[in-house]
């Protein structure tokens, strides 16, 4: 096994950097893209519309929109169907290759008090997931670390970009916060209930102990005008990366799946005084809690849809259920697959909310709009809007139904092309060259 | 609940005293005055469903001699006044590991074929005998005979074939004295091999027991085969091979020694009973918790039952809380609904534990026959445990035959053993009321003529007040080898304390004679042969001063209260 | 209308009427004679037939038409505006059985899923509710030869064991090529096979071995022997697979070793075999072709561990357009519950058609498990093994509604309650809640129990345990 490490080491680096290169480059090209069925989202569906992208900007759209004489290129849609880029508001997409491969593990820091760390810094842009991901109309992601309870920052991304600043999108950064779980990581989990409850309590007097002092090291870093010439204070990178949280300038993703552990996080947050600061990430068991969220108006970050029930009494279809029910309550419902080389699975993750309760216009703005307004890119993307970016696709059908192709893509303005590891295996292989004699 | 519990129940008491006691002072036991003893004037149950008063027990040398009104008393005999006093037959456990000591096993470490490891590492030791690590000096035997269990069937500890059975009566000076028949089974459980990851060996699974079970049956059936092919004319042909493993599961073929399996789910039960068919071999179920899933099946293989007497506790109802009816058709919409789902399923959950409580009456309705087993089971519950039998329905005489004679039937011992006449041995339980009366208490356990008193000072005396002393202690043992830290836990009112120690090692023991007069704290940690370990001090506040004594030593302890009230 | 009997509405036993061991907890009062009425049928093998009914009469298919009335008795379903299709195969599941992988040996044919089995686990139900009727349930992939798998019928409520079983379906077992064996064995424990050219030699070694036990054997039944061989489990069973009783589904990802069994196979004279998992099957599908070997795959799993990262979710396409029988599978207990939408997504990669979609969960998976006369198309004298949705299956909006199995009820998504569990640990908490994690949980329990696990991560790799 140690002499085999290290080969799998350098396969590893070396794989990303040479052979994956995409074919063909994105070009951005100003485009009118004709004879399409616009769904806006926030206005409606226009049938039989014309959207026109300049440089990075959607520059019009409408029913009667004309083209303008220096607009070079034209997408006859056919009738398709023009849709915004779909985001995923939790992902672990360009900071994990291959899962089994510990080398190409990038999300997970030693320590449980780790907020320093930032996912931004470990994108892959590279990563042969990401071709793959976008090529279903997913254009915009959160990806983030996970493991002890401050793991670090998550970013969120757009998935076109040859370094991780091009991909970073209006600097969103969430300090993501592993609220103290009372649930069961397993049913290999066999701790008693009792040490569970103990657990949780105990990490959770931890949690406070450190805000106290977080907020003490903030506020002596504020006095550092104050300071005496040879005397040096206390340097702590982790309490560093703290201070911007604990002064409420950057929001937290607060993780809670169980129904408990939600009404408790938000408890701590309101004792806080961080409610506006905080959105809820996962809430698998949101439905079970969701007055108490939507009263609280803090904004979910719920999913995968497709999964297991949390409780063996559970309803089958209680995960499927879940973003509706919290939606159907008045709680602020964006999607997440957590998901890493399958992010492309979003459109599908949103389609069981929708088959399941939720509807297809709220399911689609939750991997729309919804989670552009959480993020506070509600004015870039999130919907087809004059001004705002073009990132956007062309479909032909409803972008849930599997059977649907996407055929073209632009992300801020960019013309993506539709290739991945996965269409080039089809193309190279759908009738092989020799077959089977040569 | 697994029968590997029995591996924690080694005494406290016995392992405080092993740390602290300088070489022991052996207590002998006084010398025997008579081998006789009169019962006289008793109520006694003669067999489950007969009962006979104003009757004089005569016990003489290990055996009954008479039983009858108006009986003449031997000259030697030691006279006990049964006037108001009960006697039953001793009552047989059925399958249990009690007073099994194994010897520490060599390290789990990696083997060269974990495919194929020897029989020893595999788990496979039928031709080990339980009478070989029987003590009748531990301290569940004690425990266990002053709850009435005069005869045990104990198998050997280990993994999937530990070994052979025997029946043992719980007294003696040492394994023979008590071994009443050996080699009665063959002990099976779905337990795979010792040795953790990357060092497991094959069987690792369920599946790869009742694999290697075929292994080793057909095996043994192929070397029957040339065995007697062989002592019909050995000319010509090699010797057959012999091992000691294989030799000891022939008499499983030749159906004369039965496999005794332990089986708690229906599962389990289901897939050695599937075995057993397609192997065809005599077979008997210990420890079943599930019999009431699997009804039919049971009453097809009819085969000798030993049920659990390790019932679930009843969630209890919170104060001031309503009992909602069960539906078993409620759908929770949304939040709205969750209170409702949580109240109905702690009803299913209540529900579910009847019907583990039921077990017994469910397969008695069903015309089961049974007998009990023991393991994992708190000595301290056994009584609480068969009167919630009785309360479910199960009748006081199928429960004392259960106890009694069905187990006596099946080991092939019910003509000395299972009933009160004379010529049967003497294991007798003799009681101050009806068994399974709520007020009845043990008053004499006699075992093969040996009588056992049940000490009147056991019970605890609560005059203060409890909850000065109720919760967590850590207590620390001061020996001339350095400090112990033990840890005490305490529970119950003014109307009597319960509670419990776990030692440096974590095993646990339960405690008695939990006394407190609002000054004093004092209780007693049960022991093995070396007696028990009285410990008593003051409190003050949440503190405790005071001494442990034992073998006529005694240290100093401290303790400290870490947590009030225990829930 | 039916009722559905839970065991708790009264503490006595429901007993089952038909021919299946044991007792029924749930449905034993439930007929297994329906007319479904008016539905869209996707016969699978006979095209799509519009407003059709489905005479279903003791647990088969009686007939197929349209205005069929019900004989006296026998209940009507109206199924207007539904979608009926063969109840869903899935070809590779760890559901329903105690253990998975005995990963002691990397020949371990002798032990058998098939023996531990567990009739109490809910994941049946909620397969139910994703339509799924059958599952080849199978041994793990941690040895090269493993163990015997068990195809078994979701007849959730039913808690013999034996009332699982499909007893009709053939014997299978379970081999595994590529990283698993190499890893648990090899890297793991310093024992062949560390490499792919091991796993080719144990596999040899075993078969080899195989012929010169069953040859011993059979030199003893004819007399030219005086003894048999010192019994083996294990070669009893790999005898099975040199002699065509035990059918082989290999766990394989790359190209080569594909190649590798097909010649070792071939060599043995051995000619039945499915690949499973297969996500280099594309590379190599006109000499699959050739075999006549199929390859039970995943829809989109990829990127998991080094040998899927040259993966494309369009095997099933390429697969299926050159001529190999493909069906998809789930190998998670969470994904056997929409395989009808794993399906659909041969469509986004690559366009097959829906009869072609729906076949990957239905004929084909029933091929591979060699009881496609039987189960995997809506026909006459088959199973009454329906799966009914409210929208086509293919579609995302499809949910289903009721599944039959054997012309039984076993889902209805009307009528069952919320708590579908047949046993509640007596010692449990009511609100014991599980909180998976992301990603990590959803690729593959094939790996269970091989301590694996500790490998890497925080969480499991490719475990959900």
């Amino acid at each position: 096994m140690l002499r085999i490490a290290p080969l799998l080491l350098c396969l590893v680096l070396w794989m990303p950097t040479d052979s994956f290169a995409q074919n063909t480059p994105a070009q951005r090209t100003d485009i009118a893209i004709t004879n399409a069925r616009l769904v806006t989202v926030t206005n409606g569906v226009i049938e039989n519309g014309t959207l026109v992208i300049r440089a990075d900007t959607i520059a019009a759209l409408g029913a009667d929109v004309e083209v303008p004489d220096d607009i070079p290129a034209r997408f006859n849609a056919d009738g398709q169907s023009v849709y915004p880029g779909l985001i995923d508001s939790g992902t672990r997409l360009g900071l994990v290759e291959i899962s089994s491969l510990s080398e190409t593990r990038d999300f997970s820091e030693i320590g449980d008090l780790t907020p320093h760390m930032q996912a931004l810094t470990a994108v892959n842009p590279n990563s042969v997931s990401i071709p793959v991901t976008r090529l279903n109309g997913v254009t915009t992601v959160i990806t983030e670390p996970s493991g002890g309870q401050w793991p670090g920052q998550a970013a969120l991304i757009d998935l076109l970009g040859y370094t991780p600043q091009q991909m970073h999108v209006a600097g969103v950064q969430y300090m993501v916060l592993n609220f103290p779980s009372t649930g069961r990581r397993g049913t290999g989990d066999t701790r008693s209930e009792e040490d569970i409850e103990q657990e949780a309590q105990e990490a959770l007097e931890a949690l406070n102990e450190l805000w106290d002092d977080a907020t003490l090291y903030a506020e002596i870093q504020a006095r550092q005008d104050e300071a005496e010439p040879g005397h040096f204070t206390e340097y702590a990178p982790a309490y560093d990366a703290l201070v911007p949280v604990v002064t409420g300038e950057q929001p937290i993703m607060l993780k809670a799946d169980k129904a408990a552990d939600i009404l408790d996080a938000l408890a701590w947050a309101e004792e806080r005084g961080i409610t506006d600061q905080i959105v809820l990430s996962g809430a698998s068991e949101g439905w079970r809690v969701a007055d108490t969220i939507a009263e609280a108006g803090v904004p979910v970050l719920t999913g995968p849809v497709i999964a297991l029930p949390s409780r063996q009494s559970d309803r089958y279809d209680k995960p499927y259920a879940n973003a509706g029910l919290m939606h159907e309550a008045g709680v602020q419902v964006a999607l997440r697959t957590g998901e890493d080389s399958n992010v492309r699975n979003l459109p599908f993750h949103a389609g069981f909310a929708a088959a399941y309760g939720m509807g297809a216009d709220a399911a689609l703005e939750a991997i729309t709009i919804v989670p552009a307004r959480i993020f506070g890119i509600d004015d870039r993307v999130g919907s087809l809007e004059v001004g705002k970016q073009a990132t956007l696709f062309v479909a032909d059908g409803d972008p849930f139904e599997p059977a649907t192709q996407v055929t073209r893509l632009h992300i801020n303005g960019y013309n993506v092309p539709l290739q991945s590891r996965h269409t080039e295996l089809y193309d190279e292989f759908i009738e092989r060259s020799p077959g089977l004699d040569k | 609940m697994s029968l590997s519990l029995s591996l924690r129940t080694a005494s406290v008491a016995a392992l405080l005293l092993c740390l602290v006691a300088l070489p022991a002072v052996a207590q002998s036991e006084r010398p025997a005055v008579t081998q006789t003893l009169a019962f006289e004037n008793a109520t006694v149950i003669t067999e489950p469903g007969s009962e006979q008063t104003g009757v004089t027990v005569v016990v003489r040398n290990g055996i009954i001699r008479t039983v009858e009104a108006g009986a003449s008393i031997p000259f030697d005999a030691r006279v006990i006044d049964a006037d108001s006093l009960y006697i039953y037959a001793g009552f047989i456990d059925g399958f249990s590991h009690t007073g099994i000591d194994m010897p520490e096993e060599e390290d789990a470490g990696s083997v060269d074929d974990p495919g194929n490891p020897s029989a020893a590492r595999a788990g496979v030791q039928p031709e080990r005998n339980a009478s070989a690590f029987f003590d009748p000096g531990a301290s569940r035997v004690n425990q266990l005979r002053m709850q009435g269990v005069t005869t045990a069937h104990v198998a050997p500890e280990g993994r999937m074939l530990p070994g052979q059975g025997a029946l043992v009566n719980l007294h003696g000076s040492n394994a023979e004295a008590a071994l009443l028949t050996d080699g009665v089974s063959l002990f099976g459980q779905f337990r795979g091999a010792r040795g953790s990851w990357p060092n497991v060996v094959s069987p690792s699974t369920t599946m790869g027991v009742i694999s290697m079970m075929r292994q080793v049956l057909r095996e043994t059936e192929r070397r029957q085969q040339l065995e007697a092919a062989y002592a019909g004319d050995p000319q010509g042909r090699q010797r057959p091979p012999r091992d000691a493993a294989h030799t000891a599961l022939m008499p499983l073929l030749d159906g004369e020694r039965p496999l005794i399996f332990a089986a708690s789910s229906a599962t389990d039960a289901h897939r050695i009973l599937a075995l057993q068919r397609e192997m065809s071999f005599p077979l008997m179920i210990a420890g079943l918790k599930e019999g009431f899933n699997l009804l039919d099946v049971l009453q097809d293989a009819d085969v000798p039952l030993f049920l659990s007497l390790d019932l679930p506790e009843r969630t209890e109802l919170d104060e001031n809380e309503e009992p909602t009816a069960y539906d078993p058709m409620l759908r929770v919409h949304d939040a709205s609904d969750t209170e409702r789902e949580r109240a109905n399923l702690e009803q299913r959950l209540r529900a579910e534990q009847e019907r583990y409580i039921n077990q017994a009456a469910t397969l008695h309705d069903a015309g089961l026959s049974f007998g009990f087993s023991t393991e994992g089971v708190s000595p301290g519950d056994l009584h609480g445990h068969l009167r919630t039998l009785a309360e479910s329905g199960v009748p006081h005489d199928v429960l004392l035959a259960a106890l009694t004679t069905t187990p006596a039937q099946t080991f092939g011992v019910d003509r000395q053993l299972g009933r009160v006449a004379p010529g049967f041995i003497a294991n007798l339980v003799v009681t101050d009321g009806p068994l399974f009366d709520e007020d009845t208490g043990i008053r004499h356990v006699v075992v093969d003529g040996h009588l056992y008193t049940k000490d009147e000072a056991e019970a605890g005396e609560v005059t203060g007040d409890a909850e000065a002393v109720t919760g967590t202690w850590t207590m620390t043992l001061e020996t001339p080898q350095g400090d112990i830290d033990i840890e005490v836990q305490l529970r119950g009112d003014d109307t009597g304390l319960t509670g419990s120690v776990v030692g440096p090692d974590g095993s646990e023991e339960r405690l008695q004679s939990i006394s407190f007069d609002g000054e004093t704290l004092s209780f007693v940690v049960p022991g093995s042969q070396m007696g028990d370990a009285r410990v008593s001090g003051t409190i003050e506040e949440d503190r405790f001063d005071g001494t442990i004594s034992a073998s006529g030593m005694s240290f100093d302890v401290t303790g400290q209260r870490t947590s009030p009230d225990r829930r | 209308m039916r009722t559905l009997f839970l065991l708790l509405l009264s503490l006595g036993l429901v007993w089952t009427s038909t021919a299946q061991p044991g007792p029924d907890q749930l449905r034993a009062d439930a007929p297994n004679s329906v007319l479904i009425q008016n539905a869209t049928v996707h016969t699978v093998t006979n095209g799509t037939l519009e407003t059709t009914d489905i005479l279903v009469r003791d647990g088969v298919i009686a007939s197929i038409g349209s205005n069929l009335s019900a004989p006296s008795g026998v209940e009507t379903y109206d199924a207007s505006g539904m979608h009926v299709m063969p109840g869903i195969i899935d070809a590779h599941s760890h559901i329903a059985i105690s253990d998975v992988n005995e990963a002691t040996s990397p020949v371990t044919a002798h032990v058998s899923v098939g023996d531990v089995l567990d009739p109490y686990d809910v994941r049946l139900y909620r397969a139910l509710a994703g339509g799924v009727t059958t599952s080849h349930v199978m041994h793990g992939s941690a040895n090269a030869i493993g163990g015997q798998n068990e195809t078994i019928k979701h007849r959730y409520g039913m808690t013999h064991p034996d009332a699982l079983r499909m007893e009709e379906a053939p014997r299978t077992i379970k081999f595994a090529l590529g990283e698993n064996p190499t890893r648990v064995h090899g890297e793991g424990r310093n024992i062949v096979p560390r490499t792919r050219m091991g796993v080719e030699s144990v596999i040899r070694e075993a078969f080899t071995e195989a012929q010169r036990y069953q040859a011993m054997k059979d030199a003893y039944e004819a007399g030219n022997r005086n003894a048999p061989p010192p019994h083996s489990e294990r070669m009893e069973v790999v005898a099975g697979i040199l002699s065509g009783d035990v059918m082989v589904h290999a766990h394989s990802y790359r190209a080569d070793e594909i190649l590798m069994l097909m010649d070792v196979l071939e060599d043995f004279g051995v000619d039945e075999l499915v690949f499973q998992h297969v996500n280099e099957g594309f590379k190599v599908a006109p000499e699959l072709a050739a075999f006549g070997a199929g390859a039970s795959i995943f829809s989109d799993w990829w990127a998991f561990k080094f040998e899927v990262y040259y993966s494309t979710a369009y095997n099933a396409a390429i697969l299926t357009r050159n001529g190999v029988n493909t069906s998809i599978n789930s190998d998670s207990p969470d994904l056997n519950r929409h395989l009808y939408h794993q399906a659909a997504k041969s469509q986004r990669y690559g366009g097959l058609s829906d009869e072609e979609a729906l076949a990957l969960i239905t004929i084909n998976a029933a091929e591979h498990l060699g009881i496609d006369s039987m189960v995997g198309s809506i026909e006459e004298g088959k199973h009454a093994d329906l799966a009914i949705f409210n929208h086509h299956p293919l579609s995302i909006y499809a949910v289903a509604q009721r599944t039959y199995v054997d012309g039984v009820v076993r889902f209805d998504r009307d009528e069952d309650p919320d708590d579908m569990r047949l046993r509640v640990d007596p010692e449990s908490v009511v609100e014991e809640t599980f909180v998976w994690h992301d990603a990590d949980i959803r690729h593959g329990a094939c790996m269970q129990g091989t301590g694996t696990h500790l490998h890497a991560t925080e969480s499991g790799l490719h475990l959900h345990h």
